[in-house]
């Protein structure tokens, strides 16, 4: 007998990839339609034991439940529905727009350094390095642990994130961009994109890493969960 | 107050035409559904209940249905109503369902234009 708001049906459905929104919903209505059903049947002039019996039976066991959700594939997430979308083309912008945010990031942190009396200018010399290593390493890195979660989160085959992975190691080693600051007596800003040195190695190896973590952090939950 | 399970396998398409029949009379949410099909059809289809959500919800995504959800005793409660699209649908659905029936009748009768092609 499931218990109501229906727990094991919603983190069954959410285990499979079943959208969020759509298990929220679903268990929603559920459970308004079991509280409607035990007030029929109290009122029929039932137990509270029986009423509840017989709201569950009324509504199907939790096999029919959720059979009748899986059957539809509207119902499951994004990344299920499209994992080649997901995990092969949305790499490449999440990347990028990571990169731009950390850009961004350190123009304000060196302007803010450069105007504060507190930091020194050995302070100041440091944004570029740090910047440098999380545009290089960070992003590439957060982008992969992201698509970890992800994939796991919404139960797709675990070669998608590798697939990804490998996609964000490859972009991320092999394409550069470059942007200069504007030169005094020059005063334009100067962009380009290039080929940058095949410098991909740590770069796979670390989400390569964090994905063998993730498969072993999925592994004790489903043990956890089955014993 | 129990009522035997509807054979599956000659319920394909079934709770899509009688939610669009229904829906199409006044708009109604997920229990008052099941009882007014309940109602209309003298207990004779009885689906397990929580399987008539995942068809709404399909039905909802297909322009058919749309729905509005109001929060009554605490409880969010979706109500659902027919669209012009359901309108057309349903029509359609109809006429399969009778052109089929028919000729299934046909066949149980034993008339001479319903016979099974060998």
């Amino acid at each position: 007998m499931p218990n109501p708001p229906f727990e094991s049906l919603r983190s069954a459905l959410l285990r499979i990839g079943v959208s969020p929104r759509y298990v929220r919903r679903y268990c929603a209505e559920l459970s308004d339609h079991y509280h409607m059903v035990v007030e029929e049947n109290r009122s029929a002039g039932l137990t509270p034991e029986e009423a509840t019996v017989d709201a569950y039976r009324q509504l199907g066991d939790e096999e029919t439940l959720f059979r009748s959700v899986v059957q539809h594939p509207a119902a499951f997430a994004f990344a299920r529905r499209r994992s080649g979308i997901t995990f092969l083309l949305l790499p490449i912008p999440a990347l990028y727009a990571t990169k731009i945010l950390i850009v961004l990031f350190s123009v304000l942190a060196g302007l803010l350094a450069s105007r504060c009396p507190v930091f020194s200018i050995g302070w100041v010399n440091l944004v570029r390095p740090i910047a440098h290593l999380a545009l290089d390493y960070g992003a590439p890195l957060t982008v992969a642990l992201l698509y970890c979660i992800l994939a796991h989160r919404r139960g797709c085959r675990p070669l998608w994130p590798l697939l990804s992975a490998l996609l964000i190691a490859f972009v991320a080693g092999c394409v550069q961009f470059e942007m200069h600051r504007p030169v005094l007596d020059v005063g334009f800003v100067r962009a380009g994109v290039g080929v940058a040195s095949f410098a991909v190695t740590p770069i796979l190896m670390v989400p390569a890493f964090v994905y063998v973590f993730f498969q072993a952090f999925r592994r004790h939950v489903e043990a956890a969960s089955t014993a | 107050m129990s009522t035997p399970r509807t054979n599956p396998s000659f319920m394909n398409g079934v709770p899509e035409l009688l939610v669009l029949r229904h829906l199409s009379q006044e708009k109604m949410y997920g229990y008052e559904l099941i009882r007014a099909i309940r109602r209309s059809t003298g207990d004779v289809i009885s689906l397990g209940e929580g399987v008539i959500y995942p068809t709404l919800h399909e039905l909802e995504r297909e322009g058919a249905l749309a729905s509005r959800t109001v929060k009554v005793e605490g409880r969010p409660r979706v109500y659902y109503r027919i669209t012009a699209k359901g309108r057309r649908r349903l029509e359609s659905v109809r006429t399969d369902w009778s052109r089929i029936t028919a000729a299934v009748a046909g066949v149980l009768r034993g008339t001479d234009h319903a016979q099974p092609a060998l």
